[in-house]
């Protein structure tokens, strides 16, 4: 272990984790650039290395382009990538308010906390993780996707029936295409450009960017407030913060690391489901949504965590955890090795250089995070919303075009901007219709796949409701769904008591 | 009495939900579960919508901000969107940046940052196409 | 790379350059763009990657791998006959992908509008179970099957793909029915195999050979046994007539000079000659063939013919 401990510190690969945590990094921070594109364009260029250093790159690369998602979703509104998507719903309000840079600094050490512990997870105790993988069948993701449905109820608290209506839509949005349960063609309109149906990138930026440029040019507030305290890096309140967050902290990275590990899920979801438990259990719930430092903290450290859950199933197993995951795998093999349960045993010592690589990458973020963040934050609340309008239009207009290099992304993006922009007129947050469009997929093909299993095994009703894993999500949406109104219940009592005892 | 404001999603939510619906009576089973619970979520959303637009009549919900700028925006993304094919990705992101950049501006600017922004905005558009054309291979139209 | 590897393949580039006619000289004048209609990762980009070498040490220019992934490849065989036809555009295609998809719906383009000039290698199918499943032999599977209609999951690659079309195939030639469960790509289909959550997978060699001993291949669908698998059946083996599995060509766009097709047909069939890239090929368990350009309308047909049973009861045209 000592020895690949030694091999990952190579001044080689040293510098490769470096540079691929800085390019990760910014590439991240670009909205529509997903950590599966920052990893899919620079695979070729680590053919030339070994292995070892090859892996150490893409890993580096991967973790910080996770981690750059959350600057765009905290400055812009704009989740960088799916996995940042619960950093938005906290991390832009609080930016709104001025604390743009002490989200950009929680978010990186946040991160780098959930990295580590994914990391861990995935040098000491992979193989016995790995049988998690193996016990999600059809019917627990799809219970894991009504579990994140769940959070569109209480992410639009006040306005429900907006909420659910928007989730809805995005659900009718999922369905279009050609889909993978069934064959059928849906809501294409005959147009051969719809039937790989909506991508979720060019969705995100139309979505959630489009309304905030059209905000951006409407009144002459500025984008975000610049810093109250002269643009620091609010280091010492960060850590406080942390320190006080601990259990969250630590849940959502264990949160991160498990949700990492089911290859159907992803970052996205990690962070959605550390983010309803880190609400659900606060003591302050009221404050989420509105820029509660908790909601950045539980978001990005589950999402984090995913880089090294993903890669428990992607190295014990040979099934790729998460879709970056199927890349890296893929460039192994060109690479000549054999992936597959074999890899741990043939080449274990390349798997744990490989992960010293990526713990040493994840302790690289927080110094390169801190001062990409902080030039982020200054740049973006100092220059002039003339420069800034048309440099996002720029950005979006490359980003949903390079996903695919598909000319349609672009105009789809375009319109569903127009969409959320009319409907955000109307009182419709686009985070229920991002919800319904990410776990609609899930929740589908799990159901329906539950369904057949079901059939054939002549016990349908225990196949959706007999499974302990299933159960325990039940209870957990139940819980999430409930416990608003049990404590708000329990605090008036508390309170009548108190009044009657005076 | 004329119509609440609030009525008009509710109207077009009735008739998304009913479309949709609508499209899967030609569906296999299993294909239209979800596009009918999607549908009938629609449906059923327009209608509580209006009923409770109707029952509890709450204020009107007005959004800040003018409406010329956005929508003035919102078309130049649109004609961005649909000429990058046609007119190449440098020419078309410079003009729009450029235009974007006129949209964008809240008083009335001096030559002088005029000339420094679109400077910038042109370097911003042909550093996006080298990053993207040649360091990452990506092509571009 | 070795050195001899390398000189070896040099040397074949100066032999073809030699042979090549006078009025194909021109070809190719810049660096070649491989289109992959998958993401990078899968087994198309993969081979691909195999290949990219090779071809660079014949053609003498680099060729540029790029993936435009959607719709399972209909997005870009959609855009495949409007890029440019001069044989600098290069595209990956598959059959049966590209047989079954235009049969079952409208995805934009026609099997006959795509103009291949090599298929290279196929995956071949492979009926995978679990390690630990009570099915040893693929008899044990079919007798099963057979006396319990449909009570047998088997999971696979989406819905109307050619997993689909295998299992649909393999029940027409064994009269076993089992219940086709469509995942949203083979690793998922995989990862319910190994977790018992489905019988068996409809599957390829590939995925067999990744999966190593936590899963038991029952049958191969290849004419001799797969080198990467010595211990599998082939289906003819026992008794049941199917060849067949994902073939991967390169198709260029409509109107390519005809010399150029020619050309890169044969210097798609120097690679495969290579023994380096057949070892490569062959370990990670693809079957490397060799259909040129020559013989790809007689293909075509025949693997028309193999399918249209099994597409008509699809419900494809």
């Amino acid at each position: 272990m000592i020895e690949a401990f030694l091999g990952a510190l190579t001044p080689f690969n040293l510098t490769l984790a470096l540079a691929g945590v800085v390019v990760g990094t910014v590439i991240g921070a670009l909205p529509g650039l997903s950590a599966t594109m920052a990893v899919a364009v620079l695979v070729p260029f680590t053919f030339t290395m070994d292995p070892a250093s090859g892996l150490i790159a893409l890993g580096a690369v991967y973790t910080g382009a996770i981690y750059g998602g959350a600057y765009a979703a905290i400055l812009v509104n704009t989740p960088g990538t799916p996995a940042a998507i619960a950093t938005s719903l906290d991390g832009f309000p609080m930016a709104k308010r001025g604390d743009g840079d002490l989200a950009v600094t929680i978010s990186c050490f946040a991160s780098a906390f959930g990295g580590i512990v994914g990391a861990l997870a995935l040098l000491f105790v992979a193989p016995p993780l790995a049988t998690i993988a193996l016990k999600f069948g059809p019917v627990e993701y799809f219970w894991l996707a009504i579990f994140g449905l769940s959070l569109i109820a209480v992410l639009s608290k006040g306005n429900t029936l907006k909420g659910l209506i928007g989730g809805f839509f995005g659900l009718l949005l999922s369905t279009i295409g050609s889909a993978v349960v069934g064959g059928d063609v849906r809501y294409t309109f005959g147009e051969p450009a719809l039937l790989g149906g909506i991508h979720i990138i060019p969705a995100l930026i139309g979505l959630y960017c489009v309304p905030v440029l059209l905000g951006m040019v409407a009144d002459r507030a500025p984008h975000i407030e610049r810093a109250k305290t002269g643009g620091g890096t609010r280091i010492p309140e960060a850590l406080r913060t942390l320190w006080r967050s601990k259990l969250n902290l630590i849940r959502s990275s264990v949160v991160g690391t498990i949700v990492g590990i089911l290859p159907a899920a992803g970052g996205a979801v990690a962070g959605l489901v550390a983010y309803s438990e880190a609400r659900r259990t606060s003591p302050d719930r009221a404050r989420f949504g509105k820029g509660a430092p908790d909601g950045v903290v539980a978001s990005e450290s589950a999402n984090s965590a995913t880089v090294g859950g993903g890669f428990v199933p992607t190295l014990v197993l040979g099934i790729p955890g998460t879709p970056p995951d199927a890349i890296i795998l893929g460039a192994l093999m060109v690479q000549g090795i054999r992936v597959g349960p074999q890899l741990f045993a043939e080449q274990g010592d390349l798997v744990q250089t490989f992960t010293f690589g990526l713990l040493i990458a994840t302790l690289l973020m927080i110094p390169t995070g801190l001062i990409i963040g902080r030039t982020a934050f200054r740049t973006i609340s100092s220059i002039p919303k003339s420069t800034l309008a048309p440099v996002i239009g720029v950005l979006i207009m490359i980003g949903a075009y390079a996903v695919e290099q598909n000319p349609n992304h672009v105009t789809m993006m375009v319109v569903l901007g127009a969409l959320a922009w009319a409907a955000a007129r109307w009182g419709f947050e686009p985070s229920p219709i991002v919800l319904g469009l990410i776990l609609g997929p899930i929740a589908e093909q799990g159901f329906v796949q539950a369904w057949l299993i079901g059939t054939a095994s002549g016990d349908l009703w225990g196949q959706y409701f007999g499974r302990p894993i299933s159960l325990g999500i039940i209870f957990f949406t139940i819980l999430t769904l409930t416990w608003p109104w049990w404590s708000d219940r329990r605090a008036r009592q508390k309170a009548l008591r108190e009044r009657a005892e005076t | 009495m004329t119509l609440h404001r609030d009525l008009a999603p509710s109207a077009a939510l009735v008739l998304l939900g009913a479309y949709a619906l609508w499209e899967t009576l030609s569906m296999s089973t299993f294909g239209a579960i979800f596009p009918r619970l999607a549908g009938s979520g629609l449906l059923l959303g327009g209608i509580a919508l209006a009923v409770r637009t109707l029952w509890q009549s709450p204020p009107a919900t007005r959004p800040p901000g003018g409406l010329r700028r956005p929508i003035l925006f919102l078309l130049l993304l649109l004609g961005w969107a649909i000429l990058l094919p046609v007119t190449g990705f440098v020419p078309t992101s410079i003009a729009g940046a450029l235009l974007a950049m006129v949209l964008a501006f809240d008083a009335r600017p001096r030559a002088r940052s005029i000339l420094i922004q679109s400077a910038a905005l042109i370097g911003v558009v042909l550093m996006v196409a080298l990053l993207f054309g040649r360091l990452l291979m990506v092509p571009l139209p | 790379m070795t050195i001899t590897r390398r000189t070896a393949l040099l040397g074949g580039a100066l032999a073809a350059a030699l042979a090549a006619p006078v009025a194909a000289q021109s070809f190719p004048e810049r660096p070649i763009t491989y289109v992959i209609p998958f993401n990078p990762g899968g087994e198309s980009d993969v081979t691909a990657r195999f290949q990219q070498p090779f071809m660079e040490a014949i053609l003498g220019q680099s060729v540029v791998i790029q993936s435009r992934p959607g719709a399972g490849g209909a997005t870009a065989w959609a855009q495949l006959n409007s890029l440019e036809a001069d044989g600098h555009t290069i595209m990956n295609t598959i059959v049966p992908h590209t047989i079954l998809q235009p049969a079952m719906k409208d995805v934009g383009y026609q099997t006959d509008q795509i103009e291949n000039v090599y298929f290279f290698h196929y995956t071949p199918d492979a009926i995978l179970v679990p390690a630990d499943s009570p099915f040893e032999t693929l008899a044990d599977l079919i007798a099963f099957a057979t006396d319990n209609p449909g009570a047998l999951t088997m999971g696979g690659s989406g819905t109307n793909t050619a997993n689909h079309l295998a299992s649909v195939i393999f029940g027409d030639l064994t009269g076993a029915t089992v219940t086709y469960v469509p995942f949203s790509g083979s690793a998922p289909a995989m990862t319910a195999v190994l977790g018992g959550q489905i019988g068996g997978a409809m599957s390829y060699t590939t995925q067999a050979v990744k999966a190593g001993d936590q899963v038991r291949a029952l049958a191969v669908a290849t004419e001799d046994r797969v080198p990467a698998l010595p211990d599998v059946p082939t289906f003819r083996e026992l008794g049941i007539d199917h060849v067949g599995g994902a073939y991967r060509g390169v198709a260029v766009p409509a109107g390519t000079p005809d010399a150029v097709k020619q050309q890169l047909s044969d210097v798609i069939g120097q690679v495969n000659a290579d023994p380096d890239f057949q070892r490569m090929m062959t370990e990670a368990g693809y079957q490397v063939v060799d259909i040129p350009l020559a013989d790809i309308p007689a293909f075509i047909e025949e693997r028309r013919a193999a399918y249209a049973t099994a597409i008509a009861r699809m419900g494809g045209s």
